[in-house]
């Protein structure tokens, strides 16, 4: 199902996203809003993470930002310390993130359901309070980057690289044996256990992957707005955004998060700055519409307009 | 019904909001509120039961979280777009109890007796009714009740409303005690998860006694540690049960 | 046309402060473009303010990128900074990449001004300044015993930066008058403070110090109230500011001190003539009417930045912002907000704190005596006789 996610044929898929690619790439070169199209891709990048683990497994993890603000800290930590350059900073942040991945991957996998998202919850929490009250991580104050770490041009280069690496990477996750067995893992893990799927296993792979991407970009998001502090790193609103934008795009797909951070990122930005407040209470219509009307996001519709078209449609519920 | 409600403490939001404007427009006392709020949330529960959670019921699990998530979600922004996010507050103060060298605040006095009525009541409903016994019998297996003829969404709708008005009951007690804001349900949803997981699941007495050991827990551990971490603690105690029994201290698959 | 760039915090947890920090702002504008702008004498003219504002969520993120946005895009003059410490910390690498002066009002972190920006200028008294006039208020009682104080304290930078410096202040400059008997942070968004409370009770201290926001004052002095412990004063940081906080508690807010960087009745006149021609109560009636609410020290401050800013726009004569960033370190003047006197980092020197009380119902400046309007009511009257 998921190979069919664009309409069109292969060659199609391939144009586009190399179009697309050519654009980003040369867009300092007619765009002087580059902190637009950073915090966009940073968004998707967030999204697909978010959907590497959720929208594969099943299973809502709801404290998806940790990684990110862990990535945040590290990058930071590395880059005010001047104990590394920050590409080196945005790596380290990717694999600390992966490792506090595969760290709470061993208890909390062995959750089910609810009581996965209930504990991710709680980890958001805890990690927030002990962030919140460790000195050497700059306590409630948290840590400010100097200024000779505004490098735009390096800032946007880099987040476009994690991004393409970031889509990249849930493309194969998507299209390969993992993927068809992270499938079975979503509709029915017992009977997936019963033929031989190693359940546990193919959810720490997801995990790792939604961690290292998450972590990045919280990495790349401290490079560019140089400071953080627990609220802001830790702040649920951020899982909420990613929630939102894979819902919208289409959950379990590959372009769904991106079509949703996208959209939601501009439709947020122009509420935002007209009706204030009306940003979140629009997040949550769409995430209950989306649940009640569409299931499948945008990309049910792509699928539907296929279908329509004479094409083959999706067969299964999609992301649920 | 296995639904995990995301948005339960915003609902205790809606109550204390509920018992603070009768409050301040007809000086209605909070205790006296939950006359109102009680029925209330209950036609609230009732109303979010048929529009929205009903819908998601038989859907994968992801989708009633999904759901409830947004649902917190939209509660508590359209409180912050009605009201600001202004702390609002009862100017109500009640005397301390002094006895036996222990003093309890007169606030939490009251609010300790409701919550021990409510469990209760509840505990005589469940075990007693032919409405209790039916929301047993769907908990425990939804198909064999349907099988003796118990209608599944007719429970549904009773059990989540029941909830939810006890959660809106809830808000009349918080504005005893404090001061609150549109954005503090999370916080309410979360020590409640911890709550249930510690007393079991369906069990009212069970979450009783659930809510009386985390509240110990938290004021021991207030001694030792320093106030900026003891809310951390009822969440390292959830995963640390969670980790142990997945399915609750008390509960059963 | 001078324009004047910001993001404020319009929706999450500072909303409350960033609105009425904009409308201290608007009113300002207003005003300004109301007598027909600023001159500007390098170009021989008066010239209109215009304000560009953006909602920042309180989300120091979205900060970063707004005040580029502002910079690169919308081609401000000047920048002003949001409500809030960490939102201040978020545009100032910004504002001084760009060489363009950023001008502070609500953010009080000393560490605003550790960084060495160039163009960073604080308005408002800094937070090591805000408990120091309510510790000399207490030295003043001339106790013959020294006072225990528990120090109780929100876990937020600006919070714990106010209480260190006042535990510093009492140790360095009374020695052997103070007794610090408890000294812990809380998170600001628990519901219960009851335990920590009942120990401090344990304590015998004569006096609370610390506070930390809106929610969290208020439900600690119900918990203090719901214990019946009686402590002879409670001073908190920014929830008594606030008018809510006696509409909310009633008696139980009566004899609470707080720190103020400003008070609608303050009466500066007799140091030097106003600049702007506003006093403080032309300030707050005029606010109210354009508002229909009484300004707190948020609004005063904000409008006082716009009247620093103006004054050297004028004394420099330039619209170039390291030409006026020169010019206000020569300045030394007074406002209906107090003084203005900056160190060459940008911190703010002349600025004085005030120390108010809830005395029935009403909100009395107590301190310092020169500006009172009336005294400091001490001890506070037993928990019994109020209800």
């Amino acid at each position: 199902m998921l190979n069919r996610a664009w309409p069109g044929g292969r060659l199609y898929k391939i144009g586009a996203s190399a179009l697309a690619l050519a654009l980003l790439a040369t867009a300092p070169l007619y765009f002087s809003r580059l902190s637009l199209l950073f915090f966009i891709l940073n968004w998707i990048v967030l999204a697909e993470s978010f959907n590497i683990f959720t929208g594969l497994t099943g299973y809502v993890n709801f404290g998806h930002v940790v990684f990110y603000g862990m990535g945040g800290y590290v990058g930071a930590l590395l880059m005010a310390g001047a104990l590394a350059s920050p590409y080196v900073g945005v790596l380290a942040a990717g694999l600390a993130s992966a490792l506090l991945a595969l760290g709470l991957s061993l208890p909390t996998l062995r959750l089910r359901g609810a009581y996965f998202a209930i504990a991710s919850l709680g980890v958001n929490e805890a990690t927030f309070v002990i962030f919140d009250n460790w000195p050497a991580v700059g306590s409630a104050t948290g840590i400010t980057l100097p200024v000779v770490y505004y490098q735009p041009l390096a800032q946007y280069y880099t987040m476009l690289a994690v991004a393409a690496g970031c889509l990249a990477t849930a493309y194969v996750l998507m299209h390969s044996r993992i993927g068809t067995a992270m499938q079975a893992i979503r509709q029915q893990e017992d009977t997936a256990r019963s033929v031989g799927i190693n359940a546990t296993y193919y959810k720490t792979l997801a995990l790792i992957f939604s961690g290292l991407f998450a972590g990045m970009a919280g990495a790349l998001a401290i490079w560019q707005v140089s400071i953080i502090d627990p609220p802001s790193a830790f702040d649920i609103t951020i899982s909420l955004n990613a929630i939102s934008m894979t819902m919208l795009g289409g959950i379990g797909t590959l372009a769904g998060p991106v079509l949703g951070a996208v959209v939601l990122y501009e439709v947020g930005d122009f509420l935002d700055l007209n009706y204030p407040y009306a940003h979140l209470v629009v997040l949550g219509v769409i995430i209950i519409g989306v649940v009640l009307a569409m299931p499948r996001g945008m990309m049910g519709y792509a699928d539907r307009v296929r279908l329509l078209l004479g094409g083959g449609g999706r067969k299964d519920g999609g992301g649920a | 019904m296995k639904v995990a409600n995301i948005a339960h403490g915003d609902f205790v939001t809606i109550g204390a909001y509920a018992s603070y404007w009768l409050f301040v427009l007809s000086g209605v006392n909070p205790i006296l509120s939950l006359l109102f709020t009680i029925p209330f949330g209950f036609a609230l529960g009732a109303a979010s039961y048929l529009t929205l959670v009903r819908r998601v019921v038989d859907s994968p699990e992801l989708m009633p979280l999904f759901m409830t998530f947004g649902l917190s979600t939209l509660i508590s922004s359209l409180l912050l777009y009605l009201y600001s996010p202004t702390q609002r507050g009862v100017p109500i103060s009640f005397a301390p109890l002094d006895g036996l060298g222990v003093i309890l605040p007169g606030g939490v006095a009251i609010a300790a007796t409701y919550a021990v009525v409510a469990a209760v009541a509840l505990r005589l409903f469940l075990q007693k009714t032919f409405l209790g016994k039916a929301i047993r019998a769907v908990m425990e297996n939804r198909a064999s009740a349907t099988l003796m003829g118990i209608n599944p969404g007719r429970v549904g709708l009773i059990s989540f409303g029941i909830g939810i008005s006890i959660a809106t009951s809830v808000g009349s007690m918080i504005v005893l005690l404090q001061s609150f804001t549109p954005l503090m349900g999370g916080d309410f949803t979360l020590l409640s998860f911890v709550i249930v997981v510690l007393g079991g699941l369906g069990s009212p007495i069970g979450a009783l006694v659930g809510g009386v050991v985390l509240g110990v827990v938290e004021n021991i551990a207030s001694l030792w540690l320093n106030a900026a971490v003891t809310p951390a603690i009822g969440f390292v105690v959830l995963v640390i049960v969670l980790i142990v029994r997945p399915y609750g201290l008390m509960g059963s698959k | 046309m001078i324009t004047i760039g910001m993001s404020m915090p319009l929706t999450g947890t500072f909303a409350e402060d960033g609105q009425m920090s904009l409308d201290g702002l608007q009113l300002w504008a207003q005003n300004v473009n109301a007598s027909g702008g600023i001159y500007v004498s390098s170009l021989h003219r008066s010239l209109p303010v215009k304000l560009i504002v953006y909602d920042d969520q309180s989300n120091p993120t979205r900060v970063a990128t707004l005040y580029q946005q502002l910079v690169t895009q919308d081609n401000v003059n000047f920048l002003i900074a949001p409500y809030a410490s960490p939102l201040t910390l978020a545009a100032a690498p910004i504002a001084d990449a760009h060489h363009i002066l950023l001008l502070s009002h609500g953010g009080a972190s000393d560490a605003i001004w550790q960084k060495n920006y160039s163009y960073v200028v604080g308005v408002l008294s800094p937070a090591s300044q805000y408990m120091i006039p309510v510790i000399n208020m207490l030295v003043n009682l001339n106790s013959s015993q020294p006072l225990n104080v528990a120090m109780f304290y929100g876990n937020d930078p600006f919070s714990i930066f106010v209480m260190n410096a006042a535990a510093r202040y009492m140790q360095t400059q009374f020695p052997g008058k103070f007794n610090i008997v408890f000294n812990q942070s809380y998170q600001e968004t628990a519901t219960d403070y009851t335990a920590q409370l009942t120990q401090i009770a344990a304590t015998n201290a004569d006096v609370i110090l610390g506070g930390g926001h809106f929610t969290d004052g208020e439900t600690i002095m119900k918990n203090i109230q719901s214990i019946g412990y009686n402590p002879k004063a409670v001073a908190l940081l920014v929830a008594p500011d606030d008018v809510h906080f006696y509409q909310d508690l009633g008696t139980v807010a009566n004899f609470v001190l707080a720190p103020s960087q400003w008070e609608a009745n303050l009466n500066y006149a007799g140091f030097s003539p106003y600049f702007g021609n506003i006093t403080s109560q032309q300030f707050a009636t005029q606010f109210t009417g354009r508002f229909n609410m009484q300004p707190n020290y948020e609004a005063a401050e904000a409008y006082a930045t716009g009247l620093v800013l103006e004054k050297a726009i004028i004394d420099s004569g330039s619209l170039n912002s390291t030409v006026v960033r020169q010019q206000l370190n020569s300045e030394n003047f007074y406002t209906f907000y107090g003084h203005f006197q900056i160190a060459p980092s940008g911190i703010q020197i002349g600025h004085t704190m005030v120390v108010v009380q809830w005395q029935n119902g009403a909100k009395q400046t107590i301190w310092p005596t020169s500006v009172a309007t009336a005294q400091f009511e001490y001890p506070a009257a037993p928990w019994a006789g109020r209800t």
